[in-house]
């Protein structure tokens, strides 16, 4: 269900939550893909929370669990947005 | 006076709520099905709370008789 | 065949949850004679430790290698002002077994490591995972899945919890669900980022649940899914996750078949460029 604005929102979690300084980010509605959401988090919100996101090679890290509207993104990164879509960015959490 | 003889007894008078209910529970639990276990409670919450107890929990109540001596409650165990 | 009868003082005790349908005499004695093995006594380990001593469960190990100091007091709540400068497994048997004296507190003041973890979970039926570092979490899965016993898992930061309960054999393990550790430093820590103490309550009350549900044999467990806390919003949800047939340690063909170097595999031993603030 598309919202006002089209926009697809980013849910952030954990220490990526943390790094970002913010919960939910709101991107263009045609960004892309859920890839496409990811490296523009990293490049607005630096190296760290790059490297949360992606690994050394350059590939989304294993450890994120990616979600499109609640539901697990069933092509992954490749998984297409549209505007009013909300992502969910989980990761673990160690803190005990 | 019951047709029913019990195959067990508990005295749960002076045992006040809900004790006098798990203790009941304990040694229905502890019996087979078909089976038939009498207790004695007080009058007043006990009388009221552990037969609505023994049938929230499936088993079926065969009578409750008040008397001088306490409040006789005979339980067919489910 | 007649049980051990309970004490006069036992049915008292218990019997808030022996009037439980779900739980009666059967399931008391059950959690009497359960033995589970906790690992860490901090921020999820103490409210764990104290409702797995309240419920009864007869043999409950305590394993950490701390001493209890003052940043510890806003969240570790199985330890006091007096217990400063006291070993964790110390304060933490005193206090268990002074709530509950059917409790036996088996303290093991000593790091988790591939030496000894198999070693000491063999005399436990499941394991509490309430530990704050990533190489534990995959050391204290892998075992578990080795020697085939049931987790519970938690983590914490800020005001988010996480919490999934891990049946070898029945559901994910961790590693389906976190393939590959973080980068060493990049991930802060609580002593970082920061904990709300209530956040860890109400996550380790939730693994005590889910022990205490897993020795009981009722209700639903979290295994295939992870609960997701978000304690700002006060929101709940749920994750469901499958087991990855590929999974290099539950999967159809593992290919770790014995515990590893697990600062090795979470980047520890190999200089890396550190991500500290």
């Amino acid at each position: 269900m598309s919202d006002g604005n089209g926009c697809v929102t980013v849910r952030l979690h954990g220490a990526l939550r943390h790094e970002a300084g913010t919960r939910d980010i709101a991107l263009p509605g045609d960004i892309g893909t859920v890839g496409d959401a990811l490296r523009r988090l990293g490049e607005q919100y630096g190296e760290r929370a790059s490297h949360m996101i992606f690994d050394r090679n350059g590939n989304v890290w294993r450890s994120l669990i990616l979600l499109v509207n609640e539901e697990p993104a069933k092509l992954g990164p490749e998984t297409q947005l549209k505007g009013g879509d909300v992502i969910s960015i989980l990761l673990p959490l160690a803190g005990g | 006076m019951t047709a029913v003889k019990p195959d067990k007894s508990i005295d749960l008078r002076g045992t006040p709520c809900p004790l006098n209910w798990v203790k009941t529970k304990l040694r229905l639990e502890e019996m087979q099905p078909g089976m038939v276990l009498e207790v004695v409670v007080d009058e007043g919450a006990p009388a009221h709370n552990v037969p609505r107890s023994v049938q929230a929990e499936g088993h079926k109540i065969l009578e409750v008789g008040h008397s001088a001596d306490g409040v006789r409650v005979v339980i067919e165990r489910c | 065949m007649a049980a051990i009868a309970f004490t006069e003082e036992q049915i008292e005790r218990y019997s808030r949850q022996i009037i439980l349908p779900e739980v009666g005499g059967v399931g008391q004695r059950k959690l009497l004679a359960a033995r589970v093995l906790v690992i860490g006594a901090g921020g999820l380990g103490s409210p764990v430790g104290l409702y797995l001593a309240a419920a009864g469960v007869g043999r409950i190990g305590i394993v950490d290698s701390d001493r209890v100091d003052l940043s510890n007091l806003q969240r570790q709540i199985l330890h006091a002002t007096r217990d400063l400068g006291r070993e964790k497994c110390t304060s933490a048997k005193q206090t268990m077994e002074s709530i509950n004296p059917d409790v036996t507190v088996v303290p093991y003041p000593v790091r988790l490591t591939s030496s000894n973890i198999l070693d000491i979970i063999s005399g436990y039926d499941m394991v509490v995972d309430g530990s704050d570092n990533f190489p534990t979490r995959y050391l204290v899965n892998d075992a578990c899945v080795l020697a085939g016993k049931p987790l519970s898992h938690a983590g914490i930061l800020r005001f988010e919890g996480q919490a999934t309960t891990i049946v070898p054999g029945r559901g994910p393990c961790y590693r389906c669900l976190y393939p590959e550790p973080p980068p060493p430093g990049l991930m802060p820590s609580c002593q970082e980022a920061g904990v709300l103490g209530a956040t860890a309550g109400v996550m380790g009350a939730i693994q005590a649940a889910e022990v205490l549900k897993l020795i009981l044999g009722i209700g639903d467990l979290l295994v295939g899914r992870i609960l997701i806390c978000d304690g700002l919003t006060m929101s709940f949800r749920t994750v469901r996750v499958e087991r990855d047939p590929g999974c290099p340690i539950c999967g159809d063909s593992p290919s770790v078949t014995e515990l590893i170097d697990y600062d090795d595999f979470c980047g520890l031993r190999v200089p890396e460029e550190q991500y500290h603030e």
